[in-house]
């Protein structure tokens, strides 16, 4: 198996680019020379990863353009390459690397995007959401319904940015021709991507929502959850908000809470 | 048969692929075919877009599991690879076919992956005794760990190595009497490939056992032009040309009619236009099969 472990070495390092020639000698000229018919192997394995990342990030390339995010990608897979034969791993790691990307460094919101694309990814590849009814929470003694702690549902993500995400995504979406303008100062958005049924949806929360469910997915208790979110505002109507989130399967009260 | 006024099949009790013409089915297509369900005998997807055992992919897929039999076309096993087989793509793999119940399940004559790194292609085996013998014994392996036979499918390449020894279907042969692995044969990458390296097609249809043969699929090619000469591409792009169907009847010929399956997976096509592609193979199955027929008599 030497012979054989030795040549895909050498042709993995022909697909990198290297250029090494240790293929030189082994692959006869063909209809074509055999540095070319290797390049159609390198641009297949280049292109169809940069494929791969456009499908799974179709906001971030129409915000950077196709060019910019061609050589994005490739960058990405140089310092990311699949580690599995299924690729629906491939781009976990898009976030980390293009907040420290300084091509993109003016787009200081990408980073963000990056997270809120790969969330919906994960949601629609997750188990589906089990929907809670409210009445879990009414038949507990209320003594008990501060120390409720829950956990977010599992094809749900919260993803909180310093940026108007929600707004950039849908301003970004493929059907929308002339996007609006969006100011970045407008202040930072939490969206919860969920998937209630078969189609992934992505909310925007008001800032108490965003915080109350922040504080739950940490694993504070309702209680302490509760008070955080009436500071920012003290009109929030938490029964309606924790029977949507209940119902749509967002929240799960967790076995170690009392009485759940 | 009008692809646009679809037939509904009765719903699908034993999964067991037809001899009959069936669609790789490609996720834009989904909805499209739980909608209209067209009269196609069976399908096939990639069983790595399912992984997971969870997800909107797999609810698709199980609900058209109920209409139709499905098939599982592995595209990242790297059987080729002298990595160590990947145990959790294997359970992965055993998981999701516990779970559709496929007919057939298949996977490449290729390498896709060294050192950890997969290049999400099916890259070019040397044809030597020594990667015939590393390529029975991941057969062997992956057949044991899943429980069921394989079938392994003749890539298209580019290119070949002044090393190799053995002509392609002879190693595919000979990987399926050692193995008990079946054939999957892509008429179209025997096309491809016959141009490329300049070998005759129809002796590789020749030396292939009819009866290995569990499946074959046709897919579309383009030819392109470089400043120093000319290559074919296989890239699922376009319909199925005429000598690739010619080269299909003649196989038909040959290894008599097997489930065949029409692959498209780049500038995809409307759904009909795929069902129509369909329907031209199955009608090339059904004139191969009235001419058996005729010569029994």
């Amino acid at each position: 198996m030497n012979a054989l472990n030795r040549l895909q070495r050498a042709f993995a390092e022909d697909l990198w680019g290297s250029d090494l020639k240790h293929l030189h000698g082994l692959i006869p000229d063909g209809r074509l020379p055999a540095a070319r018919l290797l390049q159609v192997y390198r641009n297949n394995f280049r292109i169809s990863l940069t494929e791969a990342l456009e499908a799974v990030y179709p906001v971030m390339q129409r915000l950077v353009g196709a060019d910019f995010f061609r050589y994005l990608a490739d960058r990405y897979l140089r310092n990311h390459p699949p580690t599995h034969g299924d690729l629906a791993q491939f781009g976990d790691r898009m976030a980390v690397f293009v907040a420290s990307f300084q091509p993109a460094a003016s787009l200081p919101y990408l980073a963000d995007i990056a997270r809120l694309e790969w969330a919906c990814h994960e949601v629609f590849h997750a188990p589906g959401n089990t929907p809670v009814g409210l009445d879990v929470l009414t038949r507990m003694p209320a003594a008990d319904l501060p120390g409720l702690r829950f956990r977010l549902g599992p094809a749900c993500h919260l993803v909180a940015s310093d940026f108007p995400v929600h707004c950039i995504w849908q301003n970004n979406q493929a059907e929308v021709d002339e996007p609006e303008v969006v100011d970045l100062n407008r202040g930072g958005e939490t969206v919860l991507v969920l998937r209630p049924c078969w189609t992934v949806q992505l909310w925007a929360l008001q800032p108490a929502a965003g915080r109350l469910l922040t504080s739950l997915c940490r694993g504070e208790p309702l209680g302490e959850a509760v008070d955080q979110a009436l500071m920012l505002d003290r009109t929030l109507d938490l029964q309606s908000l924790l029977s949507r989130y209940l119902a749509a399967g967002v929240l799960i009260p967790r076995c170690d809470s009392p009485h759940s | 048969m009008n692809p646009l006024k679809p037939l509904a099949p009765a719903p699908v009790v034993d999964g067991a692929i037809p001899v009959d013409a069936g669609i790789g089915l490609r996720s834009p297509h989904m909805q499209a075919l739980l909608q209209t369900r067209p009269a196609v005998g069976w399908l096939e997807v990639h069983a790595e877009n399912f992984f997971g055992n969870a997800g909107v992919p797999l609810h698709y897929l199980m609900r058209a599991r109920e209409y139709y039999p499905v098939s599982l076309h592995g595209v990242g096993l790297s059987l080729g690879s002298t990595d160590p087989l990947s145990q959790p793509h294997l359970r992965q793999l055993r998981q999701l076919i516990d779970r559709v119940q496929p007919g057939l399940v298949s996977e490449h004559l290729s390498w896709g992956a060294v050192s950890g790194i997969h290049f999400n292609d099916l890259l070019p085996l040397p044809y030597t005794e020594e990667a015939l013998d590393h390529f029975c014994r991941r057969v062997d392996q992956a057949q044991h760990v899943l429980g069921r036979q394989l079938l392994i499918e003749n890539p298209s390449s580019y290119l070949r190595y002044r090393h190799s020894t053995i002509p392609e279907w002879e190693f595919l042969t000979t990987v399926a009497e050692r193995t008990g692995a079946g054939i999957l044969l892509d008429i179209n990458n025997i096309f491809v490939s016959a141009f490329n390296h300049g070998f005759d097609a129809e002796t590789y249809l020749r030396a292939i056992p009819a009866d290995r043969v569990g499946e074959i699929h046709l897919a579309g090619h383009s030819l392109k032009q470089f400043e120093d000469g000319e290559l074919l591409i296989d890239d699922h792009a376009s319909p199925v040309c005429d000598q690739v169907w010619s080269l299909y009847c003649c196989a038909l010929r040959l290894l008599d009619p097997k489930p065949t399956l029409i692959e498209w997976d780049a500038e995809l096509p409307p759904l009909p236009d795929l069902v129509d592609q369909a329907r031209l193979a199955r009608d090339c199955l059904n004139r191969a099969a009235t001419r058996r027929q005729e010569t029994c008599r």
